[in-house]
């Protein structure tokens, strides 16, 4: 016998557990008190995050489950070492469970926080390995192409897709502001390295960084929807 | 050394702050400067949204299935590490002794690391014991709360019903009959009080019986460990005919089912009655169990098609084993 449950915004496609035994009680393989469950696939981001502070667990186990693949894929993208990546999804979330009280809701979207702290970890992990040792992308060239190889899949699928939708913005800009928001984001480079590599006044790099970043926000602004509820 | 309060110096710093794109010393500056600047701080949200775009720009990768349940271990590492640091209690109960408790709160085991549920308490332990838990566990303040917030509604749905039936009988016989819709309010209001009223002298009956030797200690059992999980509370009498289920916060079963109760003893597992909540997750349900309601190891309830099973269906909403 098997269900299918609409969980947190996600998707739960599994089995229902097995039936109970009296020799066998295992509430592991119980479908979890679902009714519970249920009533969060109604509850916004900034509502889970409510719960959390009040410490309810099932409320994180929510929002991992709408953004654990994109915190868990930028991270991976970033550091190329899937044990790593696993490692910062991890503390991203334990820090979601423990510092949740400091999300201000007036102060910006609860995904531009969560990103926010799950690519600053990331940039952490980044530096700490290539302390002291020559980056890994020293050709910028490299570097830069190596982000343009993802763009736009032919998939149809994926073509409306978010990370379709924001490549494309990325696309749209100038390439000089692409190429500063890129290095920055995905390399780990700061705005100093960035100027030297690119042999470009540090004024001029800030200059673009910010540009692109406003371009990139106006562009984005009403296609991104909300995951879905 | 640039001063933190000089605007012009730091703002052009703040799309580097949300790209993480600043060394430590740029990156303190900036830290600075925001906190005694507005415009900067609504700056730097437009460009943090802007860069928080950048995080749908990679191809999903799925994290691994156990992903998930390592980050669960250690919230409640974190939970069990917050509960052990020593509470101080105070509750404060009308009409009865108010303990004032200082006590080491044991360790809750995880619901899912745990593959028989802690829900209640061994027979040997004291009965003041027995009674500290129910008046100072998390179902114990719920019950009390619930017993209070009953009796606030009853005392003003009581004003209302007295004021209304007071302006009635200073009315003409014309007039009452045009009042008619009035009348209805006051039925509305006495039937509405009534309910609650049976609610409050179940909980008061379940807050006595749990206090005397006669019936069995509580147990527990529960959906969950976060605080608004449905919770249910079982004493059964010492002639073993009768137990009593009482839960709260569990949601309304979903349309076309009921809840039941189900017992679980040594090899066999019994069907309790059916049940319903109310719209605040309530009940109270006599279970009628013909003579072995004290040698039950564990209990469930499940949702059921209306009318019952004679097998537990797969949809467990609240578990707990006798341990």
């Amino acid at each position: 016998m098997s269900a299918t449950v609409s969980l947190c915004g996600g998707h739960y496609d599994g089995p229902v557990a097995a039936r109970i035994r009296p020799e066998q009680v295992a509430p592991r393989t119980y479908p979890l008190h679902e009714v519970a469950r249920l009533e969060y696939i109604e509850f916004t981001d900034e509502a889970l995050l409510a719960q959390i502070v009040e410490q309810d667990r099932l409320a994180l186990e929510c929002l991992y489950q709408r953004y654990s693949t994109r915190v868990f894929s930028l991270s991976y993208r970033m550091l190329s070492d899937q044990g790593a990546s696993e490692e910062v999804t991890q503390d991203v979330f334990l820090n979601v469970w423990r510092r949740a009280a400091s999300y201000k809701p007036g102060r910006g979207k609860f995904t531009t926080w969560l990103f926010g702290i799950a690519h600053h970890r990331t940039i952490d992990e980044l530096r700490k390995r290539t302390r002291g040792k020559q980056r890994a992308a020293e050709n910028v060239d490299d570097f830069l192409n190596l982000q343009s190889a993802d763009i736009l899949p032919a998939d149809a699928a994926v073509a409306n897709s978010e990370y379709a939708t924001v490549r494309r913005a990325l696309l749209n800009l100038p390439d000089a502001q692409r190429a500063v928001i890129e290095m920055s984001y995905f390399g780990g480079f700061t705005q100093a390295e960035i100027a030297i590599k690119l042999d470009q006044p540090l004024g001029t790099v800030k200059t673009r960084m910010r540009l692109g970043l406003k371009k990139l926000r106006v562009a984005l602004a009403s296609k991104l929807r909300a995951p879905e509820l | 050394m640039i001063d933190p309060q000089n605007h012009e110096a730091i703002s052009p710093d703040l799309a580097g702050y949300s790209l993480d794109a600043l060394d430590e010393e740029a990156r303190e500056l900036v830290e600075q400067h925001l906190a005694g600047c507005e415009d900067c701080t609504s700056e730097l949200e437009e460009l943090m949204e802007g860069a928080a775009n950048l995080a749908f720009a990679v191809p999903s990768v799925s994290p691994p299935a156990g992903l998930q349940d390592r980050i669960i271990a250690a919230i409640d590492a974190d939970l069990i590490s917050s509960e052990k640091r020593p509470l101080s209690i105070e509750i404060s109960r009308p009409a009865m002794s108010t303990p004032e408790i200082s006590l080491a709160a044991p360790a809750r085991i995880p619901w899912y690391a745990n593959t028989r549920l802690a829900w209640g308490v061994s027979s040997g332990i004291a009965a003041a014991f027995i009674a500290l838990i129910v008046f100072a566990g998390v179902a114990g303040t719920r019950l009390n709360d619930r017993v209070d917030n009953l009796t606030a509604q009853v005392a003003t749905q009581d004003s209302e019903i007295v004021a209304f039936t007071a302006s009635l009988g200073t009315m003409e016989e014309d007039a009452k009959l045009a009042s008619s819709a009035e009348a209805l309010q006051v039925s509305v209001l006495q039937e509405s009080t009534d309910t609650i009223e049976q609610q409050l002298n179940d909980l008061r009956w379940l807050q006595y019986v749990t206090s005397v030797g006669s019936w069995s200690t509580p147990s527990f059992f529960s959906g969950g460990l976060q605080p608004q999980a449905p919770q249910g509370v079982l004493i059964t009498h010492s002639s073993g005919d009768q137990a009593l289920l009482m839960v709260n916060g569990l949601a309304p079963a979903p349309a076309g089912s009921v809840y039941q109760v189900w017992l679980t003893y040594e090899g066999r597992m019994v069907a309790g009655n059916t049940f319903s909540v109310d719209q605040d997750g309530y009940a109270v349900v006599n279970l009628d169990l013909s003579g072995d309601a004290t040698e039950y190891i564990g209990a469930s309830v499940t949702v059921e098609p209306v009318g019952g099973s004679t097998h537990p269906s797969d949809f467990v909403v609240l578990i707990g084993s006798d341990q």
